[in-house]
């Protein structure tokens, strides 16, 4: 059968590919071990675990997910969440098609259900209430969603894997009690050692100059409890370093240009 | 000759196999057992063996130790022998080192203690095969001397050795005996159990309180999860911990990942009791004649190894323990200032922040009708649809979202000048006068939400200049749906309180707090 397309009780729904990711988790393995774990499934009436990993933003939340995806052999599906979601928007959604038929689309976090691999639900915390009860059954021993749009309920497949990510400061809606008792383990995802990010940068920017990637490295350390307290994210360091490329590439002093991103970069935050 | 061999391979520290052993010992009859332990130590193992429980650590001057512990296999044999009278044999080697490479080193436990015993156990790494298949080909020797004697042996011995041994006892034989270095046995303290065994101490605790009827790890580790606040999640705590000992390619959790898991699914706070709960070891001496230090095993292996968890423990600020003064509900009790425009307006660049970036909508029992798109919302709107019918539309309804958040921002210090309001921005708050001038500073204020339907003037007295936070939250809450406290405190009546969320007061950008902090005022009276 098309994998694009299933039927579900006489229901057709259309799904979605997984995303085309090419992660690499560099150092911190510990944290990739924290979540590989909670999806491991020891026997058939063992259920994995539905995990959420939490962080400033910036600290490679989302990285870690889609790469221990794709450690654990399984597709990542990316749904990123927003304040304005409606529960169809996370399971089924009715779409006019042409000649004013309602097809019925299902979202990356069905088609990681029906397909099989592993669902991110980015910026989980953005989501209202509503659309977290509707995850409840998912995120239990019952394992399934029920589309009330299309009328039908979709019980997991075997391989379906389950990661939100949110991020530690506020938070448009606060998590329901029942749905916070079933998202466990919480891992934390702290910001990289230097050396560690020395290597991140360097395999994120591998047009980058070394004298130039260790001049940010250096830049963004000096004040390392700045850094620790993430006044600085490894995203802030990538873009700085890509930037900085640009700027020596057009032949001007980046050093100096590199002193002004840091310096407005960190006024803004 | 090897038929006479019955082999019961050990993996140390672990308790499983010493109950197996003991179980084991106690069924045999006629048989000598084996065990591989230094010969030339049977004196000083036996009789630390008898104080059992009380753990004690047999230290040797080239810094190995042997630590005498309950669940350890090799223990729980000398243990067993001695309490059914069975003959009992040392076999290892208590080997030295190749000493050129060290020489002047006289006790070795000091080089141990000088360079710290991960970087003693490199230097030793050239000389460990040498050392090892010399150990192996001197217990084969023994096993040799003693199979001639005797009809039939039980040979309890380390996994990790226990292939070597068997097949020295078919190689020509060659090896002198071993000096043995002299011994210290030390009395071990509670809180330096942990530091010379691999076990956890509350499961050797266990393990000895089990021992005559089996022990059972998993009950063990329940056990030291059980807590009054973690029971609905244990078993997902206790779940996890299994994955984690998995993926680390164990079969059961060791500490760390019995601390990992109760971090990751409960909290800091819990990971810190487990820790502390772990460590327990009542059967111990109450004082040491040694300081405990890090120590090699006879593989030249620290004898425990270590990871890093960070585990933060929640600093709470008792405020149930501190002074309340009754707060007064006489009106003359407070002053009235009026801040200047330029305050006014920075007071409300920092309302708006508050209110832009830390918000939660809750819906407000009303719809807003719009036209379909891509979702039902929250059903079709017949009247409106019917209404426009001709346009072959269909429109639905949503639920309209309204922001009722109050915020909290507690900039420290207590006062005892003066209790603000606002009616502008509704805002209430303590604030302590500046030394020099007429300006103040804030100490703890709270905003309610715009939709604030009571005069916050009326609100002034129920602030307490003592327990500025505490008021000021137990405000916010009455008059918002949901509460942002931004403070380096935390009120513990509140901390469960699933309208407000406690976050540090560094959250909000240091330049909008340093205009806010501080104002100045016109006129007073």
């Amino acid at each position: 059968m098309d994998s694009k397309k299933r039927i579900i009780d006489g229901i057709e729904i259309s799904l979605r590919e997984p995303d085309i990711t090419h992660y690499k988790w560099i150092g911190r393995d510990e944290e990739m071990r924290f979540l590989l774990a909670s999806w491991l499934q020891i026997d058939k009436e063992d259920l994995p675990m539905t995990p959420v990993l939490v962080g400033d933003p910036g600290n490679g939340k989302t990285t870690l997910a889609c790469a221990s995806a794709q450690e654990f052999n399984q597709p990542a599906y990316l749904m990123n969440c927003t304040s304005d979601m409606r529960p169809e928007d996370l399971i089924v959604t009715p779409v006019i098609s042409s000649g004013n038929q309602i097809k019925y689309r299902g979202s990356p976090l069905v088609s990681a259900v029906i397909n099989g691999g592993v669902c991110v639900l980015d910026e989980a915390n953005r989501m209202n209430e509503k659309c977290w009860a509707s995850l409840a059954p998912l995120l239990d021993d019952r394992r399934y969603v029920e589309s009330v749009i299309a009328g039908v309920k979709i019980k997991a497949h075997s391989d379906f894997r389950f990661v939100a990510t949110m991020n530690d400061d506020p938070s448009t809606y606060t998590i329901p009690g029942y749905i916070e008792s079933r998202l466990k383990p919480v891992i934390e995802v702290e910001p990289p050692s230097g050396e560690v990010l020395r290597a991140i940068v360097k395999a994120n920017v591998p047009y980058a100059s070394e004298d130039l990637i260790e001049s940010v490295i250096q830049h963004m350390l000096k004040d390392e409890d700045a850094f620790l307290s993430r006044s600085f994210s490894i995203r802030d360091a990538i873009e700085v370093t890509r930037y900085a490329v640009r700027l020596s590439r057009k032949g001007e002093d980046y050093q100096k240009s590199f002193e002004y991103i840091m310096k407005t970069g960190s006024e803004s935050l | 000759m090897k038929d006479k061999i019955i082999t019961l391979p050990y993996f140390p520290g672990r308790a499983e196999d010493a109950y197996n052993i003991k179980e084991e010992i106690s069924r045999i009859e006629g048989c000598i057992v084996v065990v591989d332990l230094p010969d030339g130590l049977e004196e000083e193992i036996k009789k630390a063996v008898k104080k059992l429980p009380r753990i004690s650590l047999i230290v040797d001057d080239l810094g190995r130790a042997i630590p005498i512990v309950p669940n350890e296999p090799a223990i729980e044999t000398v243990r067993t022998s001695l309490e059914n009278n069975i003959n009992l044999e040392f076999i290892d080697a208590s080997l030295s080192f190749p000493r050129e490479e060290f020489r002047g080193m006289d006790k070795f436990a000091d080089l141990v203690e000088d360079i710290g015993v991960e970087r003693y156990a490199e230097l030793m790494k050239p000389y460990k095969y040498q050392y090892t298949e010399s150990r192996h080909k001197y217990m084969a020797l023994k096993l040799r001397e003693l199979m001639e004697k005797n009809n039939e042996i039980l040979f309890v011995c380390n996994i990790k050795h226990f292939k070597g041994v068997m097949q020295s006892l078919d190689e020509p034989l060659d090896v002198g005996y071993g000096m043995v270095a002299p011994t210290t046995t030390c009395k071990v303290k509670e809180s330096d159990v942990g530091k010379i065994s691999s076990e956890i101490p509350f499961l050797t605790f266990q393990y000895e309180n089990s021992r005559n009827q089996g022990f059972d790890r998993k009950d063990a580790i329940i056990q030291l999860y059980e807590d009054e606040e973690a029971d609905l999640g244990l078993v997902e705590t206790y779940k996890y911990a299994r994955n984690l000992a998995i993926s680390d390619g164990h079969v059961y959790p060791n500490l760390y990942n019995i601390l990992a898991a109760a971090k990751y699914t409960q909290d800091d706070d819990y990971a810190f009791n487990i820790l502390e709960r772990s460590q327990t070891y009542p059967y111990t001496y109450n004082e040491s004649n040694c300081i405990i230090k890090s120590y090699l095993n006879y593989d030249l292996e620290p004898l425990d190894g270590t990871r890093v968890l960070e585990i933060k423990k929640k600093l709470k600020l008792d405020l149930k323990g501190s002074t309340k003064k009754k707060r007064s509900s006489h009106g003359g009790f407070f002053r009235y200032f009026k801040r200047t425009q330029e305050c006014f307006k920075t007071e409300m660049i920092f309302v708006n922040y508050l209110r832009n970036n830390y918000f939660q909508l809750v819906p407000s029992g009303e719809f807003e009708v719009e036209e379909f798109q891509c979702g039902l919302g929250d059903g079709i709107d017949v009247k409106q649809s019917l209404r426009y019918r001709f346009t072959d539309k269909i429109f639905v309804k949503n639920d309209k979202m309204i922001n009722n958040t109050g915020y909290v921002v507690d900039f420290g210090g207590i006062s005892d000048d003066a209790i603000f309001c606002d009616s502008q921005n509704d805002c209430v708050g303590t604030a302590t006068k500046y030394p020099q001038d007429d300006g103040f500073c804030w100490n703890c204020m709270v905003i309610f939400p715009d939709t604030l339907e009571v005069e916050v003037s009326s609100l002034l007295y129920r602030v307490s200049y003592f327990n500025a936070l505490e008021s000021c939250v137990d405000l916010a809450v009455q008059y918002s749906d949901f509460v942002y406290v931004f403070s380096d405190s935390i009120v513990e009546s509140m901390e469960n309180n699933p309208k407000v969320k406690f976050l540090p007061l560094e959250r909000i950008p240091q330049k909008l707090r340093d205009e806010m902090c501080c104002f100045d005022v016109e006129w007073r009276n």
